[in-house]
């Protein structure tokens, strides 16, 4: 009887514990550190596509419609100016506003310095479930000229930036998957 | 049988190759559906002088994430060329700071952490954000200190959690848990949200103020709540450590991209247990 009792008690623990305990090992999450990275160096690549004014407008739609698809719905990027000027805008706005500022120039060149990525950390939800947040950060180098025969920048500015990513189940055609996104993008600091 | 014997092996070899190849889980890079990755990559030729390459160094050195400042104190930064541990740590002090901390102590407190082989850990208890907001209260701009705590549960999952509110106009802070979840990744987004979820607590009827503990942070709640106490901005955010006995040190973020910056110490005092108390 007493190792019955012990048995269901110790039965109860464990699945506690393995229910409470975050689901994924260190492996798992360092694979998935490195697709957080792959997604974060395309939206640079997006990014750099729109200042640059690469594309036709049928090809900068698909940029654009990619680049949203790697973000969480409800993310907004933040931007800046050296007034120290803040504001916030949804992906697809952000895109249109990058799109005019680059057009206001004759030439804009964007370049990003040292991204750096941290480790996921769980979280826990209100339904007990676990999902992982980490964090990224990156400075931004804007550089435009008003002629592109002009040999010097007519306009320069660097922007620190940093930004959440998440790690969570998401539903997909092939069932319940871990899924990294992009979150909010916010600006620590714009200088020359 | 020794042909059977080989022949295992090399079926179980292949099979190891392809379970390496597969991965465990699906990455869903719609995104790049149609396209040519190679069309991404920026052309060659846009390669201006935007490419300073001192800028990148010194963008690489740059401690960006709080993370990277606990794996330099602790000598396992991979973005320094120096492995010596000595160097590392006195890299960490901020020179703007020079005439507030002595270099002698400076020199004693390296010198104790590397004797003492001291290190520094998330789940550290000895360790606090402070942030310093502006707020308007009873219709006066003025500043109050958030002070929040990194917090790992049993369960293994992680939170700030809001430990006091430093103010004039508030009672002092005790030292009791309260629990307000601010995610574990805040401290790399400038405590973004904080402001946020904390004026939206007067729309939240789960949180009162006998959610909170201690009478510091149930008079905050209340203010909050009767919309007399209203956040506005963080103006400041600060590290402030204590792990290391007989020392307190803070560290800030510099913004300017130079040969050293981001999060480094910028206070450094000799204290006892009574001045970690008071704290």
């Amino acid at each position: 009887m007493r190792i019955k009792i012990s048995a269901a008690i110790f039965f109860l623990l464990s699945s506690f514990l393995l229910k409470a305990q975050p689901k994924l090992s260190a492996s798992d999450l360092a694979e998935f550190k490195g697709s957080a990275e792959e997604r974060i160096e395309l939206f640079q690549d997006y990014v750099k596509n729109f200042f640059s004014k690469k594309g036709d407008n049928q090809q900068r739609s698909i940029w654009r419609k990619q680049a949203i698809n790697l973000f969480d719905l409800d993310a907004k990027i933040e931007v800046s100016n050296k007034n120290g000027k803040k504001k916030k805008y949804t992906i697809p706005q952000y895109f249109d506003v990058i799109s005019t500022r680059s057009s206001r120039y004759d030439f804009t060149v964007v370049h990003f310095l040292s991204t750096k990525v941290s480790n996921f950390r769980p979280v826990k939800k209100g339904n007990g479930e676990i999902y992982y947040v980490g964090s990224y950060t990156f400075i931004q180098r804007f550089c435009a000229k008003k002629s592109s025969e002009n040999e010097k920048w007519d306009y320069c500015d660097h922007t620190e930036k940093k930004g959440e990513i998440t790690l969570d189940k998401e539903e997909l055609s092939t069932g319940k998957q871990w899924v990294v996104k992009l979150g909010d993008i916010v600006v620590t600091d714009t200088y020359d | 049988m020794k042909g059977i014997f080989i022949t295992i092996i090399h079926v179980f070899l292949l099979m190891l190759y392809f379970i390496s190849c597969d991965k465990p889980f699906a990455k869903t890079d719609k995104n790049t559906e149609g396209v040519s990755q190679d069309s991404l990559i920026e052309n060659p030729s846009d390669n201006t002088d935007i490419h300073n390459w001192n800028l990148q160094l010194m963008a690489q050195r740059r401690i960006s994430l709080l993370e990277e400042f606990f794996d330099r104190f602790n000598g396992v930064d991979t973005n320094i060329i120096s492995t010596n541990r000595q160097s590392a740590l006195a890299s960490l002090f901020d020179k703007d700071y020079k005439n507030n901390i002595q270099l002698d102590s400076i020199k004693k407190f390296i010198q104790e952490v590397i004797e003492n082989k001291s290190f520094l850990d998330f789940n550290d208890k000895d360790w606090f954000a402070v942030l310093t907001t502006k707020v308007n209260y009873r219709q006066m701009d003025t500043l109050l200190d958030l002070i929040l705590k990194f917090q790992t549960n049993q369960d293994s999952t992680q939170k700030w959690v809001l430990v006091g509110a430093k103010s004039s106009f508030l009672p002092a802070i005790t030292p009791k848990n309260n629990d307000f979840l601010i995610k574990p990744n805040a401290h790399n987004l400038d405590f973004y949200k904080v402001v946020e979820s904390l004026n939206e607590l007067k729309n939240q009827k789960k949180i009162n103020s006998n959610y909170f503990k201690s009478e510091n942070l149930k008079a905050f709640c209340q203010l909050l709540k009767k919309e007399e106490l209203i956040l506005l901005d963080i103006e400041n955010i600060e590290f402030h450590f204590f792990q290391i006995p007989h020392w307190h040190f803070a560290v800030k973020q510099n913004n300017n991209l130079k040969q050293q910056s981001g999060w480094l110490i910028f206070k450094l005092n000799a204290i006892n247990t009574a001045d970690k108390l008071h704290f």
